[in-house]
C-alpha cells in the first residue's frame, strides 16, 4: 500500500489517509474482506497521530468502506456500485487540480488536450 | 524506596566503622613503630566520640546530597510518595544508624571500665543527638557540602550555648550554682543531680523541636525552586517556633529548678558543711570518671532521710 | 468530552522576582497529544514541571483526574533525570517497584544494546532517553508529559522514541488491560518528525497560551506571502523576513476574506514554520517595544 502523508498539503492528515485507503480499494490493492491495519500499526506506519487514524476509519466506515469488528480490527468492505461513482470522483478531484495548475502556468484548454495527445502517444 | 536509603545507610555506617577501625590500629601500630605507649583508653574514647559526632553529622547533612544535586532530585520529586512521607523514609535509616552508633559507643565505653553517665556524658549524648537532628534540618539548606557543613557547625554551637544559657539561668535562679560550674563548666555536669538532668533534657529537646518542626512543615512544600525561597519559608518558620521554645524551656526550669531547690537548699543549709564537703569532695573528683550517678543517690537519700 | 485527564486553573508561578507563568488557565483531555511551544525561557518546562508535580505553584491549583494518580503520570524532564550512579538494572527494579508497574518491556533497550550492568551516568543521551522512555511506559501513564528531549537524540533514536509515543497512544487491548491510551503533553522547539502528531497545538507567550488550537485550524489562520513588494497595512503582519529584494510575511489571524480583498498569494505552510514565525514576531514585538 503507498501511503504516504503531505504535510504541507492543505487537506487534512485524516482526509489525505481516507482517500490513501479509498484508492487503495478502488485500484483493486485492498479486497473485500481484506483487514485492515490496525489504527496502532497504521499511526506507527505513517507516524501520525493515532486519533486521526481512528477519525479516519470512522468514517470511512460511515461512507460503507470498512466495518470495524471490536477485537479484530476493522475490515474492508467494497460497497457494490459505488466504486465507479467514487472513482469518477476522484479521477475528477485530480484533473481539476491538474487544469489549475496549467492555468496558472498560463495555458489554455487547446493547450492541454494537445498535450493530452501528445502523451498518448 | 526505603530499602535503598537503608542500603545506603548501611554502606556508608560501614565505612565509618573500618575507618574508625583503620585508626585504632593505626595509632596502635605507630605507637608500636614509634615504641611508645598507645593512647590511653579515655583519649581513644574521646577520640572516638568526635568521630561519632562527625559522623552524625554527615548523616545529617547527608540525605539529598547523595541524590547527586539537581537530577537525582528531580526523579525523587516525580516518585508516587507524599513529601512527608520521603523525608520520613530519608529520616528513618539515619536515625537507626545514630542511634546503633551511640549504644555502641555507650557499650564500649562502659566495657573500658568507665561510667558512661559521669561528668560531661550527660551533654556529651544530648549534643551528639541534636548534632544529627541539626543537620538534618538543614540538609536542604545548600547545594554545596562545605557551605551547609559550616552553617550545620555554627547553628549548633549556637544550639548548645543557648541550651547551656538556659539551664544555668534556671539553675542560678534556685541558689548558688555548682563549683564545677564556674566557668560556664555547666556542660561538666549536667546530671548534677536528678531534677538538673531531667530539666536539662527537657531544655535540649524543646530548644531542638524549632529545627525539626521547620523542615517538617516547610518540605511539604518542598520542589525545585532554588533553596533561597525555601530556606527563607523555613527560616519563618524557625524563628517563632524557638523563640516559644526558649519562652517555655526557661519557664520549664525554673519551675523544675525552683520546687526541687527548696528541699535541697534546706538539705544542704540544715547539715551545714559537712554535706557540702562531702558534694565538693566527689565534684572535685569526679572530672569525667566516676560518675556523679552515686553522689546523686546519695544526696537523694540525704533529702529522704530529711 | 469527558472530564480533562489535567487541568490547571489560574495557575501562577515565578522564580524569585521573575514571573514566568501568570494566571494561566489551561485542561487537557484523556487521549490528546498536546504540543507547547514557545521561544526559550518563556516556561514551558516550568510549566510541565508544575503538572509534573514537581514544582508547586505559587498560587492557582492543578487538579488532576481520578485517572491520573501519581503512579499513572509518566515525566521525562528535559534534563533526562535519574538517580546518575545507579546501574539501568538496579534503576529498572527500583523504578518499577515505586510505581507498582506490571512489568518493564525491555524491547526498546536491547534495540540499543544496553545491558542492565551499564551505569546510568556513561549512557549517551539518546541511551538515556529511551531508558527513561522506557521506564516511563512501563507505568502505563494516563497521562505522559515529555519536556524536549527530542532535539539531542540521533535520527534512529527519535523515531524510536516517536513510535514508542505513539504506541502509547493506541495500546492494545491485550498487553495493557485498557482501551484508553495515554495523554500525551510535550514540549517541542522541533517539528521535523513531529508535525503531523499533534491533536493540538499550544504556544506560550507572556506567562499564558497566545495560541491554543488544532495543526489545521492553526494552519489556516497564518499565511505567508512572497514577493518583493510591501504588503498593505491592512493585512496583520506578525513576522516579516528580508532576504535581499525579497521579503517573506506571515500573515496573522488570517480570515479568508483576505483573499478576495487582495491579489497576492497566501501560501499555505507547515507548523513549525509557523511557530516559528510567531515566536519570531513575539521578539520583533519586544524589540520594539
Amino acid at each position: 500500500m503507498k501511503l504516504t502523508i503531505d504535510a504541507k498539503s492543505p487537506l487534512p492528515v485524516y482526509q489525505q489517509v481516507i482517500q490513501a485507503i479509498k484508492l487503495e480499494i478502488l485500484s483493486g490493492g485492498l479486497r473485500d474482506n481484506d483487514p485492515l491495519p490496525s489504527i496502532r500499526d497504521l499511526a506507527k506506519l505513517l507516524r501520525i497521530n493515532p486519533n486521526t487514524v481512528a477519525k479516519a476509519y470512522y468514517a470511512l466506515e460511515a461512507e460503507g468502506f470498512c466495518e470495524g469488528r471490536s477485537g479484530s480490527g476493522s475490515r474492508v468492505k467494497v460497497p457494490p456500485g459505488r466504486q465507479d461513482g467514487l472513482r469518477q470522483a476522484m479521477l475528477e478531484g485530480e484533473f481539476k487540480g491538474f487544469l489549475e495548475k496549467a492555468a496558472t502556468l498560463g495555458f489554455s484548454l487547446d493547450d492541454v488536450t494537445h498535450l493530452m495527445e501528445r502523451t498518448r502517444k | 524506596m526505603s530499602r535503598k536509603e537503608w542500603l545506603e545507610v548501611g554502606k556508608q555506617s560501614l565505612i565509618f566503622l573500618l575507618a574508625m577501625a583503620a585508626m585504632n590500629l593505626l595509632q596502635v601500630g605507630l605507637a608500636g613503630l614509634l615504641e611508645g605507649t598507645p593512647l590511653p583508653m579515655e583519649k581513644i574514647i574521646i577520640l572516638m566520640g568526635l568521630w561519632l559526632l562527625v559522623f552524625a553529622m554527615f548523616l545529617g547533612l547527608s540525605p539529598f546530597a547523595m541524590d547527586s544535586k539537581q537530577r537525582g532530585l528531580e526523579y525523587l520529586l516525580t516518585l508516587p510518595i507524599s513529601r512527608r512521607r520521603l523525608l520520613s523514609i530519608k529520616l528513618l535509616p539515619r536515625l537507626a544508624a545514630v542511634v546503633l552508633f551511640y549504644l555502641a559507643f555507650v557499650l564500649l565505653y562502659s566495657l573500658s571500665g568507665q561510667s558512661p553517665f559521669a561528668g560531661g556524658s550527660a551533654f556529651f549524648s544530648l549534643a551528639y543527638f541534636a548534632l544529627f537532628f541539626i543537620s538534618f534540618s538543614l540538609s536542604l539548606y545548600h547545594e554545596n557540602f562545605v557551605v551547609q557543613f559550616f552553617m550545620a557547625a555554627i547553628a549548633w554551637c549556637g544550639y548548645l550555648a543557648l541550651c547551656l544559657f538556659v539551664v544555668q539561668l534556671g539553675f542560678s535562679w534556685k541558689f548558688a550554682m555548682p563549683p564545677s560550674w564556674v566557668g560556664v563548666g555547666v556542660w561538666h555536669d549536667l546530671s548534677y543531680d536528678i531534677s538538673t538532668l531531667l530539666s536539662a533534657i527537657g531544655v535540649f529537646l524543646l530548644l531542638l523541636a524549632p529545627f525539626v518542626a521547620s523542615i517538617f512543615l516547610v518540605f511539604k512544600k518542598f520542589d525545585l525552586k532554588p533553596a533561597r525561597a525555601f530556606n527563607r519559608r523555613q527560616l519563618r518558620l524557625f524563628v517563632p517556633l524557638l523563640l516559644a521554645a526558649l519562652a517555655l524551656s526557661l519557664g520549664a526550669t525554673y519551675f523544675v529548678q525552683k520546687s526541687t531547690a527548696q528541699d535541697i537548699s534546706h538539705s544542704i543549709v540544715s547539715k551545714g558543711r559537712s554535706t557540702e564537703n562531702v558534694g565538693s569532695h566527689h565534684l572535685r573528683q569526679g572530672t569525667g570518671t566516676m560518675g556523679y550517678a552515686f553522689p546523686d543517690l546519695r544526696k537523694l537519700k540525704f533529702k529522704i532521710l530529711n | 468530552m469527558s472530564q480533562p485527564i489535567i487541568e490547571v486553573r489560574d495557575l501562577s508561578f515565578g522564580y524569585s522576582q521573575k514571573k514566568v507563568l501568570s494566571g494561566l488557565s489551561v485542561s487537557f483531555a484523556a487521549g490528546e497529544w498536546a504540543v507547547i511551544a514557545g521561544r526559550n525561557g518563556v516556561g514551558k518546562s516550568t510549566l510541565l514541571r508544575v503538572l509534573a508535580g514537581v514544582l508547586l505553584p505559587d498560587s492557582g491549583t492543578v487538579i488532576r483526574s481520578a485517572e491520573t494518580p501519581p503512579q499513572k503520570i509518566g515525566f521525562i524532564s528535559d534534563r533526562l533525570s535519574l538517580f546518575e550512579e545507579w546501574a539501568v538494572g538496579r534503576a529498572i527494579d527500583f523504578h518499577c517497584r515505586v510505581f507498582a508497574a506490571g512489568g518493564f518491556d525491555d524491547r526498546l533497550l536491547r534495540r540499543l544494546g544496553v545491558g542492565g550492568r551499564a551505569r546510568i551516568r556513561d549512557l549517551s543521551a539518546g541511551e538515556r532517553a529511551i531508558l527513561h522512555l522506557s521506564l516511563v511506559l512501563s507505568q502505563k501513564p494516563s497521562l505522559l508529559l515529555v519536556d524536549e528531549v527530542l532535539h539531542m537524540l540521533d535520527p534512529y533514536i527519535r523515531e524510536l522514541f516517536v513510535e514508542a509515543l505513539i504506541e502509547a497512544m493506541a495500546p492494545s487491548p491485550r498487553e495493557s488491560g485498557t482501551t484508553q491510551g495515554a495523554a500525551v503533553i510535550t514540549v517541542n522547539h522541533t517539528f521535523g518528525e513531529i508535525e503531523r502528531l499533534p491533536d493540538r497545538v499550544l504556544v506560550m507567550e507572556d506567562g499564558t497560551f497566545a495560541i491554543d488550537e488544532t495543526p489545521e485550524a492553526l494552519r489556516g489562520r497564518m499565511k505567508k506571502v512572497v514577493g518583493r513588494q510591501s504588503l498593505p497595512d491592512s493585512l496583520p503582519c506578525r513576522f516579516k523576513r528580508t532576504e535581499g529584494d525579497y521579503k517573506e510575511h506571515y500573515i496573522y489571524p488570517f480570515r479568508e476574506e483576505m483573499r478576495e480583498g487582495h491579489a497576492l498569494e497566501f501560501q499555505d505552510i507547515a507548523l513549525s514554520e509557523i511557530i516559528k514565525a510567531f515566536i519570531g514576531g513575539g521578539y520583533e514585538q519586544k524589540r520594539m517595544a
